[in-house]
């Protein structure tokens, strides 16, 4: 496959395969338990001076069966979401063109519809650019 | 409640690795956000 990845990993591989001088590309993985009924909005990262972040895919799964939402988030304002359940189900994920400028900060939250704890992993992608 | 983030960051050729310990609120339901 093109971009390096191989084939098993293509549900998951950056939307942008080929990166440019001053580009470098970029990840989050969040694993994490959240108890029953319980939400929060964790900031994960801070775009540097003189980068902008393009997040080009997200997406989350979880062990236990039944929904739960995740939000990211542009400082204090959600700008996408996603419903996070186990894997295999259905495609939980979204690809997009999400634009952080220097200064932004991008934060997650995860909404626990369940009335049991759940093990929730979260996966960013995406690429930094110089500007 | 307290939940703990276990996250990894990746930036070109640095890894990151960090834990943040959120004070939990109750969840409002479908569409409230946090």
């Amino acid at each position: 496959m093109a971009s390096g990845f191989p084939d098993y990993y293509s549900a998951s591989a950056p939307a942008r395969t080929g990166l440019r001088a001053g580009q470098s590309r970029w990840s989050i993985i969040l694993s994490t338990i959240i108890p029953p009924g319980d939400s929060g909005l964790v900031p994960l990262y801070t775009v540097p001076a003189g980068k902008q972040l393009i997040m080009t895919f997200f997406k989350g799964s979880k062990r236990q069966p039944g929904i739960a939402l995740g939000y990211v988030y542009r400082d204090t304002a959600a700008t996408c979401g996603l419903y996070i359940d186990v894997p295999m189900v259905y495609n939980t994920g979204e690809s997009g063109g999400y634009v952080f400028n220097e200064g932004e900060v991008l934060g997650f939250s995860i909404n626990n519809l369940l009335s049991i704890n759940i093990n929730v992993e979260v996966m960013l992608q995406g690429t930094l650019t110089e500007v | 409640m307290k939940a703990i983030f276990n996250i990894i960051i990746t930036e070109g050729e640095k890894v990151e690795r960090k834990t943040i310990v959120k004070e939990m609120e109750k969840a409002g339901g479908e569409g409230s956000g946090r």
